[in-house]
């Protein structure tokens, strides 16, 4: 299906910018108000650094009527910006013997191993799409080419009730005597994004699931996934990177003076490994607790080896936007070997993350 | 900047002043809930908030909880409702924890200490200083002693000398690589005395490839124009405190008896060295059992757990130095030398004699 039938599809005959102008209601507006502005910036509109979210949406309608921002422009921020950041995500190391195999060389051999599967076939390089669809449903497959990295992504649409108080009924005296008031909501939409990337050079596959997804579905959820996709990425659950072993090194990273500049460790739980107890370092403050030397002096008195890293509050450092210092927090869980970020992110930010924990792995 | 801990003890409560002023002090950063600080002091919790910012020191940074699920909401950006438990925020509007937080740098990691004794002892006093340092840090900081036995005549022989930093090379590598294997990341941070100072800066300018951290010298009879600069340049050496007695009785004639030494314990050395007296002490004052402990929390401790080490009072810029000219060093080095020889044949004819009086010839 073309760019412009799946356009026509979910938003009927309309021009270019009423098209713009719904997407920036329905999909970009919710997303991070620091990439919203970097968006408006980069677009040549001026933001005050202060901007609320409705603020930033009627600049961003703004900027859609005077043509600074156009649909492509806004089809092209979604891809690297909608759904990362805050999402779930598991990492899985792939066999060298798939990842070196003919069909990851290049563009085209990728194009050619996809589309020699008749099902995903027209997934392959199709649009970003914009649909709702009631079930979690895969909508496009790509790779990039710059990254090397193949992308099947799948969207679901979800209804969610949003709290409106100034629509409030304040309390009143009804037909039958009593007094009754009625709050408010308002029912609204929102995209969930689920994603399976794929690096063959760095023998590494991230399956992300949406951040209000349940962890107790997950299981279920990347069974099916990882099937829907097997006939062009192979990617054995076993091969399950263990965030027991990188909660461990990276703690150990974040507590020296080096690795400090890159992460601090806000809280790690270290169980015994029958997991019938444990010992916890934590901060009360944004700062790492190896700040502060007594829990520095306890923390260096433990031999890791003695434990599995349980959990932990992770912030990682990322690089500046507008000069402007950034970090994100991940929560890492030993059991299941959920990594947890939680605000959105750009694409790149995400993969600059992962890799930090990867790396934190033999 | 010290706030004036006493003009704020005048003001506020002094009990609640003491508590901010210990912690302080000590390294890493610090962070004061107000409501803990006042339930502590006795004091109101507008009164410690009060305190606080009259200290002028701190930082006051708020973070949120979700009153519901009490998740801590640091780091999960823009939110209307708890990523945790929905808890919708116009509704359960998030709890909030004032803290005021002095940020510094990370704790220094003292990750094991090496201690080298001097000529004149066999380092009774390394055995006293491990148990401090067991102590101080608990079973965290394991500490090697480095022993040589007493070698005096042996540091006026070149050929000695050289024997002795070889064997402290050797030693310190082995123990590396095994600190290494044990998990303990780093290179070790050395106190070394009198002699020993010698032995470590020799191996160091020997062999570029040895590394250590931080190093504290006692009674170091170093020339005080051995390059450091050019040690801490090539990453050799993180630091050195030269802590040197101010009465040391046989630091200034070192360079009379020992080929390539100086009174660099006395004398000083130029920076970046730290130079800090040990007033009234002599050449092993530090080691006595009631010194002992004060030098280590007071000066020893500080140098090597601060990222950036505390200020003392009373620190000492070196000058130039110039050792004594070759013939008058040549000349003593002779008398010492003629002494030892005399001495050795006394010894000699002592032992003779009295052999051939108990097999009566």
């Amino acid at each position: 299906m073309s760019s412009w039938c799946r356009h026509k599809a979910y938003y009927g005959d309309v021009s270019e910018v009423d098209q713009a102008q719904s997407l920036v209601r329905d999909v970009i507006a919710p997303q991070n108000a620091v990439y919203l502005k970097e968006l408006l910036r980069d677009a040549g509109v001026t933001v005050k650094a202060a901007a609320s979210k409705p603020e930033l949406e009627r600049l961003l309608l703004d900027a859609v009527r005077d043509e600074q921002l156009t649909l492509a422009k806004l089809t092209d921020w979604i891809d690297q910006t909608e759904g990362w950041g805050d999402e779930h995500v598991y990492l899985f190391d792939v066999a060298k013997s798939f990842c070196t195999k003919p069909c990851w060389k290049d563009g085209d051999s990728v194009r050619k191993h996809v589309t020699g599967v008749k099902k995903l076939a027209e997934f392959f390089g199709a649009d970003t799409s914009f649909e709702y669809p009631d079930q979690r449903t895969l909508t496009g497959i790509g790779f990039d080419k710059e990254a090397h990295e193949l992308t099947c992504v799948w969207h679901q649409g979800t209804r969610f009730d949003k709290r409106v108080k100034e629509k409030d009924i304040a309390p009143r005296v009804e037909d039958d005597g009593e007094t009754y008031f009625y709050k408010a909501y308002r029912q609204a939409a929102r995209r969930n994004v689920a994603r399976i990337a794929f690096r063959p050079r760095n023998a590494l596959a991230a399956l992300f699931l949406p951040g209000l997804s349940e962890p107790k579905t997950h299981a279920d959820e990347q069974k099916a996934m990882l099937a829907e996709v097997a006939s062009i990425v192979e990617v054995d659950p076993s091969g399950i990177c263990s965030m027991s072993e990188a909660i461990k090194e990276l703690d150990t990273r974040a507590n020296t003076k080096k690795g400090a500049e890159s992460i601090h460790a806000r809280s790690t739980r270290l169980n015994t490994p029958d997991g019938g107890a444990y010992v916890e370092f934590a901060s009360d403050t944004e700062q790492g607790y190896g700040q502060y030397a007594p829990l520095l002096k306890v923390r260096k008195a433990v031999t890791t080896k003695e434990f599995i890293g349980a959990g932990a509050i992770f912030h990682f450092t990322l690089s500046p936007i507008a000069g402007k210092e950034r970090d994100v927090r991940v929560n890492l869980y030993g059991d299941f070997h959920r990594i947890r970020m939680w605000k959105h992110l750009r694409r790149e930010d995400v993969w600059a993350v992962l890799s930090a924990i990867r790396s934190a792995l033999p | 900047m010290s706030p004036d801990w006493g003009a704020l003890g005048r003001e506020f409560a002094p009990r609640a002043v003491e508590m901010i002023r210990e912690r302080f002090v000590t390294e890493g950063s610090i962070a004061f809930n107000p409501v803990i600080l006042a339930d502590r002091a006795r004091i109101t919790a507008p009164e410690a908030e009060r305190l606080l910012d009259a200290v002028g020191i701190f930082t006051r940074s708020t973070m949120r909880k979700c009153s519901q699920c009490g998740f801590d909401l640091t780091g999960v950006g823009e939110r209307d409702s708890c990523p945790n438990c929905s808890a919708d925020f116009s509704e359960h509007e998030p709890e909030t924890v004032v803290h005021y937080r002095l940020d510094r740098e990370m704790p220094r990691d003292v990750p094991w200490v090496l201690v080298v004794h001097g000529m004149n002892t066999r380092g009774e006093w390394q055995e006293e200083l491990s148990w401090l340092v067991g102590r101080t840090y608990r079973h965290m900081v394991p500490v090697a002693i480095y022993k040589y036995g007493k070698i005096q005549p042996g540091v006026m022989f070149r050929s000695r000398q050289r024997a002795l930093v070889r064997k402290l090379e050797a030693k310190l590598i082995k123990l590396s690589e095994e600190a290494r294997r044990a998990g303990y990341s780093g290179a070790p941070d050395v106190i070394a005395h009198s002699f020993g100072t010698w032995l470590v800066a020799e191996a160091l300018d020997r062999n570029d490839r040895l590394t250590i951290g931080r190093l504290i010298l006692l009674g170091s009879v170093v020339r005080p124009s051995y390059p450091w600069q050019k040690l801490i340049g090539r990453k050799q050496i993180e630091a050195v405190l030269n802590h040197g007695a101010t009465n040391d009785e046989w630091v200034p004639r070192a360079q009379f008896f020992i080929p390539g030494a100086g009174p660099g314990g006395k004398h000083g050395f130029a920076p970046p060295v730290t130079n800090v007296p040990a007033t009234n002490f002599r050449h092993s004052t530090y080691f006595q059992p009631d010194r002992l402990r004060g030098v280590f929390e007071e000066v020893w401790q500080p140098f090597l757990q601060f990222e950036v080490p505390p200020s003392w009072p009373a620190t000492w810029i070196a000058d130039g130095w110039k050792p004594y000219p070759l013939p008058v060093r040549f000349f003593t080095w002779l008398l010492g030398f003629g002494l030892l020889v005399g001495l050795a044949a006394l010894a000699a004819t002592i032992l003779i004699l009295g052999v051939r009086s108990l097999v009566g010839l």
